[in-house]
């Protein structure tokens, strides 16, 4: 009995261990901070749904809170991550922490991290108290480097390596197959007015950029990683071969919405796109593109796959 | 601070006022030939007048001519006319020199009830607009002027001042809170609320344009007791002005204007506050000819305004709200300075 209640008291004490008392290291994040983090932390405040927690959701490490979005109906939800991971707040044990980039320090402390990922957008002064705190960019021209980061913070580099290796596959299969050299793509988006472009943004711009497709000379204007907006006079400068144009599917959304804002941009615009024309102006989900996510790198490998091999017949 | 509005310089001669009406129309016709001249892409003038004479809608020249420069040209001139003759009259019946639409919350009014109606209830009938903005235009006012009334002194051009700055910043935070209640709704009104012509919708003018028609007529109309009203109420009455009745119908058409305004194109600010004055100083304290020549100047101003928008940094523009505020905060600076002098 004695050795059992011994027993049962070291299980305890070790259970509810201070966070101090975790084994630790040092970590310099993205702005110049050294500071010392978990060596394997477990619960993670993530400040961003999109760019934080969806990766550490791939990579199997559950948040215990996280940023998200707020619906039209009152709910929360973090965008991207029930379409790429299945997991949200309503299908997992993760706290919703706010929306925007004014978290309140008071709801992060109540889930009791111990680590909190901030974008350098956000002041770390307002809960390092809470528990270590570092900054990622996500302003950063290449998302998949948070992934990285985000991997080496949690240990899990051997999860990123097989999601990596996963993805190579899937990329080679698109080069060997497809001659994405003599192949333009470009990627547009009406928004108020204006034609805006991307260039290698994000999930679909990682891919578009691996397989070696061309895009307009308008777009090679645009630093890389980034977005620009043009005038809706410049319409014909952002035809290709093949141009995706996006709609917020999670927002309720469909394609016809894309093909309308772009019509109530440039009236006609389909007489003055080639790819229009021919049939190879294709809408797909933003949220899909936009993500950085290993999922979305293969759904839209097998999409651009599909689209640029010649079907039977020609 | 209401003298400025109140006892400016004495009034043009009418042969002066009247020199100034044909050259303030060639500018205005200049700068819209200009404005659907020039552009993000380059045209031959040729090609512009082949796309005004004889438009081929297969030619994309002539779709940039006709159906993206020709309507922002259009709906430039009728916001710039409208908020400056809302910003003049309401400078001349406050007697307050810093009224116009945007510091007595009008505008914060009309740009709250229209992005609560199409962000939150997911309205996008373009012909509801206009009334939803003239809703939330007339609301704002009228809060705006029993608060004025309210504090101790009454409806003073301080207290009318304070009560809009107050209602404008108290609508803006609404609006914020709603922008966090659902962000990503909002991404696509971000630009709409800084003010801009771009990609505004042209069938709004078909709804709005009648009662923008009449609410100017009805201004012009009313610039002679205008004048007399900004001598003071007394003053006004002693000379037979139904002073209520003529308020009342002031502010039916300052709302109609502004809202209308809102609706074509967001939230421009300074338009109203800076081209009554800049008029003021050439044709003096007679609304008969600061009304006109206010229209004609504001539509002029804005044209130029949204030339620079649109080719300061090609391909990309600029909201055209933010260069108002640029060009606007600096000018209206400069003509308080000179006014005091």
């Amino acid at each position: 009995m004695m050795k059992f209640a011994t027993a049962a008291l070291f299980a305890l004490a070790l259970a509810t261990m201070p966070v101090a008392a975790q084994e630790t290291r040092s970590f310099t994040d993205d702005d110049g901070r050294t500071v010392e983090i978990p060596a394997e932390p477990q619960r993670i405040a993530s400040l961003h749904d999109l760019f934080f927690s969806v990766p550490l959701i791939e990579l199997g490490v559950l948040p215990a809170g996280s940023h998200g979005r707020a619906a039209e109906d009152g709910s929360s939800f973090m965008r991207s991550s029930k379409m790429m991971t299945g997991v949200d707040f309503d299908t997992a044990d993760i706290a919703f922490l706010g929306t925007g980039t004014e978290i309140d320090p008071e709801t992060v402390a109540a889930i009791e991290p111990d680590l909190i990922i901030l974008s350098t957008n956000q002041d770390p002064e307002l809960f390092a108290h809470i528990a270590p705190t570092i900054l990622l960019d996500f302003d950063r021209s290449d998302k998949f480097e948070l992934y990285e980061r985000l991997a080496e913070i949690t240990g899990t580099q051997d999860r990123l390596a097989l999601l990596e290796a996963r993805y190579e596959q899937q990329i080679g299969q698109l080069r060997t197959l497809v001659d994405t050299g003599s192949t333009s793509v470009n990627v547009i988006a009406a928004v108020e007015g204006q034609i805006r472009s991307y260039r290698h943004f994000a999930a679909l711009g990682r891919v578009l950029d691996d397989a070696g497709f061309a895009m307009p000379e308008a777009v090679e204007q645009v630093a890389y990683g980034q977005m620009s907006d043009h005038s809706p006079e410049m319409l014909p400068t952002m035809d290709a071969d093949l141009v995706f144009v996006t709609y917020r599917a999670e927002m309720g959304e469909t394609p016809q919405d894309a093909y309308d804002l772009l019509e109530a941009t440039v009236p006609g615009y389909c007489a003055f796109l080639t790819a229009c024309q021919n049939g190879r102006l294709i809408a797909i989900p933003r949220d899909e593109t936009f993500v950085s996510s290993y999922g979305a790198l293969g759904m839209l490998t097998y999409t651009l796959l599909a689209l640029t091999t010649p079907p039977a017949g020609q | 601070m209401n003298d400025i509005a109140a006892s400016p310089a004495p009034s043009a001669p009418p042969l002066r006022a009247w020199s100034g009406v044909p050259l303030l129309i060639a500018v205005l016709g200049a700068l819209f030939l200009l404005h659907i001249a020039v552009g993000a892409k380059s045209l031959p003038i040729g090609t512009v007048v082949d796309a005004l004479t004889a438009f081929d809608p297969a030619e994309f020249d002539h779709v940039i001519v006709m159906n993206l420069r020709l309507p922002r040209a259009v709906i430039a001139v009728v916001v710039g006319a409208c908020l400056s003759v809302a910003g003049a009259l309401m400078q001349g019946v406050t007697r307050n020199p810093l009224a116009d639409p945007g510091l007595l919350g009008l505008t914060a009014g009309a740009s709250f009830a229209v992005v609560m109606a199409t962000a939150l209830f997911g309205l996008t009938s373009m012909a509801l607009i206009p009334w939803i903005a003239a809703a939330g235009a007339l609301a704002a006012a009228l809060v705006v002027y029993f608060i004025a009334r309210w504090v101790p002194g009454g409806a003073t051009p301080l207290s009318l001042t304070l009560a809009g700055a107050a209602i404008s910043a108290f609508l803006a935070a609404c609006i914020s809170i709603a922008h966090l209640l659902s962000e990503d709704t909002f991404m696509n009104l971000r630009v709409w609320l800084t003010g801009s012509l771009a990609g505004r919708d042209i069938t709004v003018l078909v709804y709005t344009g009648p009662w923008l028609a009449i609410a100017m007529l009805l201004s012009l109309a009313l610039a002679r007791q205008v004048t007399v009203l900004a001598m003071g109420d007394e003053v006004a009455q002693g000379l037979g002005v139904r002073t209520t009745s003529l308020k009342l119908q002031i502010l039916v058409a300052v709302v109609v204007l502004t809202a209308g305004s809102v609706a074509l194109a967001g939230p421009l600010g300074f338009i109203g506050l800076v081209i009554p004055h800049v008029v003021r100083l050439y044709v003096g304290a007679d609304y008969r000819w600061i009304v006109p020549y206010s229209a004609l100047a504001g539509a002029a101003y804005l044209l130029a305004v949204d030339i620079v928008a649109r080719i300061a940094i090609p391909p990309q523009e600029i909201s055209t709200g933010i260069i108002t505020a640029m060009v606007g905060a600096p000018l209206f600076v400069h003509l308080v300075r000179r006014r005091s002098r």
